[in-house]
């Protein structure tokens, strides 16, 4: 479980002090799956780097299953437990073969050899990578690499997985591969994620959607509550899905169509009922 | 006037065990007051085939001409072919590097020999093109900004050089969905204002859809479509075979003709959709 309290981080530069988050309260729950998105800048990333103790709180707390972050004995344990997945796959793979890739994190563990062979097979399998275990990284496409790299994380086999936009430099198909793989890490193994994105209909396939801007949690429920925010949601300058729009518009015409819907499916049960 | 691709191959590292045919046969024109969308996907070739355009490749064989002006002949100068075919690369702020953004924007205009006065209009126009305003930003660093400045900084600098023809590779990506909306419609107002002929590289369906008015489809190297969006969309299972979509409008109106709705599968943005459904769910409009 993830219990952030009234969070406070501020940072300062010549000019002036900022503060990049003013007072978040969030609670987590084991198994959730929820999206974050904002802007740039509204404090969406600052959030994840405190959620496994790159950034320091200063104000307020965060805890990991209960170990506190800004406790120093806490560090190793909060960070194999929460992974992080970053946006460009190509900072985070650093080994000549998929395999040695995704042994990085459990050998810095100082597991023992023997049990790191399971611990790699299992994660590759886990994001569909088990083919490509002799591979070089670096001539695998987007997607593929982005697998690998939460595969990295998998077999550390932390309870959190934190995902920093890790498919804004992805093609369709990149995208289609890294989102069934962080759903089925959700669904199949228990995995806790966070997912921060610039994609409304990727963030329609969470259980929660948080909606930061300036550095406060503005709007937080299920994808179906916050995006039949329509108008607040573009108040803010933030996409809503395209079947999202199109029902609003419809209801507006007098149509009898429910609110929050966010795929096309959805929207054809709700035209044919 | 036009850029004109004629059977043009390209393969890179010829004669090796690594030789890999990017481009074959490539057939295209690019008529000038064009907004071509260009989809395909990763590896498809779109990158190898814009770099043609303004020769930072040479074809392995064909010919292309810019204008008139064959690309491909032998002691031909490419800088004049290069200020007019604009490139924004991906990421093209990882491209600045200048301590101003005027200087950063002059650096192009400068490169041409122009002097200082036709220097600052250049620049202050180009800003103008991509709403920097210039009094507030012409000092900053191009380092501070946010990144959709940056990148409209970038676009600036190729804008300085006042291309006619823009080529544009993936200008949205890794943006929130503010810059996204900003790049876009700008990119919109110079070709509507400013004639600026636009070829667009995108991985968004729905943005081609709404922006381009011919659609260039390439797969493994090959060109397979090269029409109007709404012809291009209508071969659904095509473009999903390989690795791409349609709008998300047109796929809702597939599954609405699935259940029996006498509707139209050519629709492309969200407003087209609401009239056809409407129109279906109210009956024929009666004339009084």
């Amino acid at each position: 479980m993830i219990a952030v309290k009234d969070l406070v981080h501020q940072y300062s530069t010549p000019q002036r002090v900022i503060q990049a988050l003013k007072g978040i309260d969030l609670v987590i729950e084991k198994g959730d799956f929820v999206a974050i998105i904002g802007h740039n800048g509204s404090g969406k990333s600052t959030l994840a780097k405190h959620l496994n103790a790159l950034l320091l709180p200063s104000g307020g707390s965060v805890e990991i299953s209960g170990m506190d972050t800004s406790e120093k004995d806490n560090l190793w344990s909060i960070r194999q437990q929460v992974g992080m997945v970053f946006q460009n796959p190509d900072n985070q793979i650093i080994a000549n073969t998929v395999e040695e890739d995704v042994a990085f994190g459990p050998e810095n563990l100082g597991i023992e050899p023997g049990k790191i062979r399971t611990l790699v097979d299992d994660a590759l399998s886990s994001v569909g990578m088990k083919t490509f275990t002799k591979r070089a990284p670096h001539l695998l496409s987007g997607g593929q690499k982005q697998r690998v790299a939460i595969a990295g994380i998998v077999a550390m086999r932390p309870n959190i997985l934190v995902l920093d936009e890790p498919t804004a430099m992805l093609d369709p198909i990149g995208r289609r591969e890294v989102m069934d793989t962080v759903l089925r890490l959700n669904r199949e193994e228990g995995l806790t994620v966070v997912h921060i994105t610039h994609f409304m209909e990727e963030a329609a396939y969470a259980k929660r959607v948080i909606v930061m801007e300036e550095g406060i949690i503005v709007l937080d429920g299920t994808p179906r509550d916050v995006f039949s925010q329509v108008e607040e949601l573009q108040k803010l300058r933030l996409d809503v899905p395209a079947m999202t729009e199109l029902g609003d518009i419809l209801a507006k015409e007098g149509l009898e169509i429910p609110r929050g819907v966010l795929t096309v499916e959805e929207m054809v049960v709700a035209l044919c009922p | 006037m036009s850029i004109i691709l004629e059977d043009v191959m390209f393969t890179y590292q010829p004669n090796s065990p690594y030789e890999y045919k990017a481009l074959k046969r490539i057939n295209l024109e690019v008529n000038e007051g064009d907004f071509i969308g260009l989809i395909g996907h990763t590896g498809s070739g779109k990158s190898t085939l814009i770099q043609q355009f303004n020769g930072l490749l040479k074809p392995t064989s064909g010919k292309i001409s810019v204008d008139g002006i064959d690309i491909t002949a032998k002691g031909i100068k490419l800088k004049e072919i290069r200020q007019k075919v604009g490139m924004v690369f991906q990421y093209p702020e990882h491209q600045l590097f200048e301590e101003t953004v005027f200087e950063d924007i002059a650096f192009g205009p400068k490169n041409m020999g122009i002097v200082q006065e036709g220097i600052t209009k250049r620049v202050k126009k180009a800003m103008a093109m991509v709403s920097l305003e210039y009094e507030r930003y012409k000092e900053q660093s191009p380092f501070v900004l946010s990144g959709g400045e940056k990148r409209r900084v970038a676009i600036a600098g190729v804008l300085a050089m006042e291309p006619k023809y823009l080529i544009l590779d993936e200008p949205t990506a890794g943006l929130d969905p503010r810059g996204r909306d900003e790049i876009l419609a700008q990119i919109e107002r110079l070709h509507r204002n400013e004639g600026i002929t636009v070829v667009l590289v995108s991985h968004s369906m729905d943005d081609v859809a709404r922006l381009a008015g011919r659609l260039i489809v390439i797969n493994h190297g090959e060109i397979i479509y090269n029409d109007t969006p709404r012809k291009v969309f209508m071969e659904s299972q095509t473009l999903q075979n390989i690795g791409l979509d349609i709008p998300t409008v047109g796929k809702l109106m597939l599954s609405l003709k699935d259940k029996g709705w006498p509707v139209r599968t050519d629709l492309l943005t969200i407003e087209e959709a609401k009239e056809e459904i409407l129109k279906v769910v109210r009956g024929p409009v009666k004339n009084a």
